[in-house]
């Protein structure tokens, strides 16, 4: 691996990290106040966000190749069960290592979840063949 | 305006910047999609994935690719018993861009640097806001909440956010951030499904528990 | 649980319980988003991997099949299952 794809992982990791702790999307109560709508400071980041990244991506798309995500079943469904579970634990597989960093320290048993339910649905997908289909 | 940059409450404005320059910037630098729940993926199934990062550190452009795939086609088609006209043999496989380029996938190590760092930067942020501190407790909101049941709460919600991000094949990065920000039809079903369940969720919960 | 080692990877696809063969004038789902297909769709004889297997039948695709089951699919395989190499064998 090249020094600057190692930089750059470093840098944008640490930037995310930190971005998502001074936003306070690490503290419950800050994501359960988004969820019911008491505050909208967390969501109105989360749309400028998205609309600042639409004319990043115009821009860049130019010069990269990114994969399409077509529209799937399982990304409805998939969807509705990642929104449970972040309801009940104000966690995203990103957010979980800003809570631990942040020193939640029962945000581990969150970590473990997030790790058990991936090779869950690994398993699952064995299995059953559910989940989107897309890379090749 | 009297703006406070390190007091963990960051005006949504400054929010949306820092997260838009880190999916846009780390695609810019990459030429791949910023994707949390993927790399957990790919560090569960490690083995295959450092195996394809080994076949993959060859064919980084699409030159090599190109060349490669122009050899093995007629080897394969020689094997077949196929033949191939003189003048479709001389034409060049392209090289040229025909659009965007696709960058190679970033090596496991890399992705398991960005979650390091990860936790590094909310340290690092807690640490300028107030200090660190190790907290053993569920935070207020989610105790007030689930009571006795919050660890409970907490490893149940980690299983659905794992099974939930990988059936719909991203998250709140992958899916909000990168994917929304292009306007792609599942990443907009995705966030829509999972901003909804999580509103659903937490309005019972809120109308139930507290 | 995944195969240990890659050389055996190819054959981890198991033929008995793959895809199911696709409809007639079906094409490979995968085709907007696999890397090798726009080369595929380059230098005339590189048709040779539309015909055999994207415009055909798909699910004898090593790359499809691999996508199917969820597995990272190498760039430089093809859908014969052999894998590119840098200089020839």
């Amino acid at each position: 691996m090249t020094a600057r794809v190692l930089l750059a992982n470093a840098v944008f990791g640490l930037l995310l990290g930190f971005s998502l702790s001074h936003i306070g999307f690490g503290d419950f109560g800050e994501v359960h106040r988004m969820f019911t709508f008491a505050d909208l400071r967390l969501v109105l980041t989360f749309g400028g966000a998205v609309a600042l990244c639409a004319a990043g991506f115009a821009v860049l798309s130019r010069r990269w190749w990114f994969i399409p995500r077509p529209a799937q079943t399982a990304s409805a469904v998939g969807g509705l069960v990642f929104g449970l579970g972040w309801a009940l634990s104000g966690a995203c597989p990103g957010i979980v290592l800003v809570q631990l960093g942040e020193g939640r320290m029962l945000a581990g048993l969150t970590l473990g979840g997030i790790f058990a339910g991936t090779w869950l649905f690994g398993v699952a997908q064995r299995r059953f063949g559910i989940g989107t289909v897309e890379r090749c | 305006m009297n703006l406070e940059v390190l007091n963990g409450r960051w005006p949504f404005w400054l929010g949306a910047l820092a997260l838009a320059v880190t999916a846009v910037g780390y695609a810019a630098v990459l030429g791949r999609l910023l994707g949390v729940s993927g790399m957990y993926e790919r560090l569960v199934h490690a083995r295959a994935e450092l195996a394809v990062d080994r076949e993959e550190r060859a064919f980084r452009d699409r030159a090599t690719l190109g060349e490669a795939l122009r050899r093995e086609t007629l080897a394969e088609m020689e094997r077949q018993g196929i033949q191939v006209p003189p003048e479709e043999l001389a034409a060049p496989v392209t090289t040229a861009q025909a659009g965007p380029a696709i960058a190679p996938r970033v090596p496991l190590w890399g992705q398991l640097v960005f979650l390091v760092m990860m936790f590094a930067g909310g340290a690092l942020a807690k640490a300028l806001a107030g200090g660190l501190t190790f907290q053993s407790q569920p935070d207020p909101a989610h105790l007030q909440l689930f009571g006795k049941a919050a660890p409970l709460a907490l490893l149940f919600g980690g299983v659905l956010v794992g099974f939930g991000t990988r059936m719909a094949g991203g998250c709140t990065s992958g899916h909000g951030l990168s994917g929304c920000g292009r306007l792609q039809p599942g990443s907009l079903l995705a966030t829509a499904c999972f901003f909804g369940s999580g509103v659903a969720l937490s309005m019972v919960l809120a109308r139930v528990l507290a | 649980m995944r195969g240990g080692g890659w050389s055996g990877h190819a054959s981890t696809v198991s033929s008995a319980d793959g895809p199911k063969k696709p409809a007639p004038g079906q094409s490979c789902p995968h085709s907007a988003t696999c890397p090798l297909y726009p080369q595929f769709t380059m230098a005339s004889f590189l048709r040779y991997w539309r015909t055999s297997y994207c415009d055909a039948d798909f699910s004898r695709c090593a790359r499809f099949r691999l996508a199917s089951e969820g597995k990272p699919v190498p760039v430089n395989m093809l859908p014969s299952g052999n894998l590119m190499k840098l200089t020839p064998k």
